[in-house]
């Protein structure tokens, strides 16, 4: 399946990337395809592109701050979940992820 | 009741609203922070019409509407676009009423609350087109009018009193507020409680007090800094990832300035770690308390250095943190049945997989 992850921490420079990478590894892992947005205060965020959203299967969003273009997800399905979840239980995560597809 | 559990959606989700806030102040005010320090590194000479002058106007600049940003942004965390401009108005009023920081903080998720709420009102389709426009006018109102009569009074006397009590604080006191400062920002990298530190020390600068900033700017470089020592110290203690890993971020902890770097470092055995680093936090911030150390710009890692009114002290406060660290996380390890070799073992499957 196809996932876009989108992480938004406090300053984007550690958290957000490190969820990014944790999330990442497990969808791998797991033999998903992945896009990545990290959002932050003191960086200019790669936006994931109008297709990518469109062909996302689900969109996580792993949050510390509030994310920037939420209406961007409008319809989409969306997991909502912590940084320091995403940090410390990617597997977990990508199990809701996997659920909520197959509902 | 769709009404309630929108509220209740948005007041649970408090704290990542004045995050946000907090996210989008941090830019300004390290501007403000960097351009003012630079004036006073330029010279004592500020007279009209010197380059010095200018940068440190700048600087007050920056120092001064970091706070209504803070309140925009975290309006605009709830309500989107329409909050920001209300949530600035709070802000700057919150700041004419002597309320500070605090009465921006709640200004701006009443603010946003009130706004967001508006906006959700559903008028006859003539009306509805210029509602938009018009609902951040009554927030603002209504929330402006809630501020300078209720909510203004008591915050601004709360503010008085902790500010009065902050710069009466003494050695002693600031040794306290340096030991419980330095615990919160031990004990989880850069989680809730190290932010909730950090963002204290930031928003105390409002009220020209500096040594908070002081001890939070020296124990950040504790954690990642000492536990990079203790692979150093006793390399049999970690498996070959976590060497490898502070044998690349070392300098990195130096100069970059996060404590967020020791994560990786701390995975692997986090109870050990985390009692560790607070205890070096710890005792790095009662020096950095007892010392006075002061900080007067926000900024991180290396450029930091050049901030310092006493150098030799922040030297002092990290090196004996982080050997207080290092040995702490030697010891603690060294008495526990961590098995390295079947750690490496499993890191080289996951690799190969």
């Amino acid at each position: 399946m196809k996932i876009a992850l989108i992480t938004a921490c406090l300053a984007g420079v550690a958290h957000s990337k490190m969820a990014a990478l944790a999330l990442k590894k497990e969808a791998k892992t797991r033999g998903h395809e992945i896009c990545v947005e990290e959002q932050g205060g003191h960086k200019i965020p790669v936006k994931i592109s109008k297709e990518q959203i469109e062909q996302a299967d689900v969109v996580i969003i792993a949050k510390m701050v509030s994310i920037s273009g939420k209406d961007r997800f409008k319809g989409k399905n969306i997991l909502d979940v912590s940084v320091n979840e995403a940090l410390r239980k990617p597997s977990l995560i990508m199990d809701k992820a996997e659920l909520l597809i197959k509902k | 009741m769709d009404f309630w559990k929108e509220t209740g959606n948005i007041f649970r989700e408090t704290g990542t609203h004045f995050r946000t806030g907090v996210s989008y102040m941090l830019p300004i005010l390290l501007i403000g922070g960097m351009v003012g320090s630079l004036a006073v590194l330029g010279g004592g000479s500020h007279e009209d019409g010197s380059i010095w002058k200018i940068f440190k106007d700048v600087g007050t600049i920056g120092l001064t509407y970091f706070v209504p940003i803070m309140a925009a942004y975290t309006a605009y965390s709830i309500s989107d676009t329409p909050g920001i401009a209300p949530g600035f108005i709070v802000g700057v009023l919150a700041q004419q009423i002597d309320t500070g920081y605090l009465g921006a903080l709640l200004g701006g998720i009443l603010v946003g609350y009130a706004t967001y709420m508006l906006m959700k009102l559903e008028l006859p389709e003539i009306l509805q087109s210029t509602w938009g426009f018009i609902a951040p006018v009554f927030s603002t109102l209504i929330v402006v009018v809630f501020m300078v009569y209720l909510l203004g009074p008591p915050i601004a006397w709360l503010m008085e009193v902790i500010s009065s009590f902050l710069s009466n604080l003494g050695e002693e006191g600031s040794a306290i507020m340096g030991a419980v400062m330095g615990f919160l920002g031990g004990i989880d990298y850069g989680g809730p409680f190290s932010k909730t530190q950090s963002t204290f020390a930031t928003a105390v600068m409002d009220l020209d007090l500096y040594v908070p900033l002081g001890i939070c700017g020296s124990i950040v470089i504790i954690p990642p800094l000492g536990m990079c020592l203790a692979t150093f110290l006793k390399p049999k203690l970690y498996t070959k990832v976590e060497r490898n890993y502070a044998k690349s971020s070392w300098i990195y902890s130096i100069i970059g300035g996060f404590t967020e770097i020791v994560i990786p470092l701390a995975v692997g055995d986090i109870i050990r770690v985390t009692i560790a680093t607070v205890l070096g936090c710890t005792i790095g911030g009662t020096i950095a308390g007892i010392f006075l150390l002061e900080l007067s710009t926000p900024v991180l890692g290396i450029a930091q250095w050049f901030f310092y009114d006493k150098p030799l002290i922040f030297v002092i406060c990290v090196v004996i943190g982080s050997l207080v660290t290092a040995l702490t996380a030697n010891f603690l390890k060294s008495i526990s049945n961590r098995d390295i070799d079947a750690l490496d073992a499993a890191d080289t499957e996951l690799n190969e997989t």
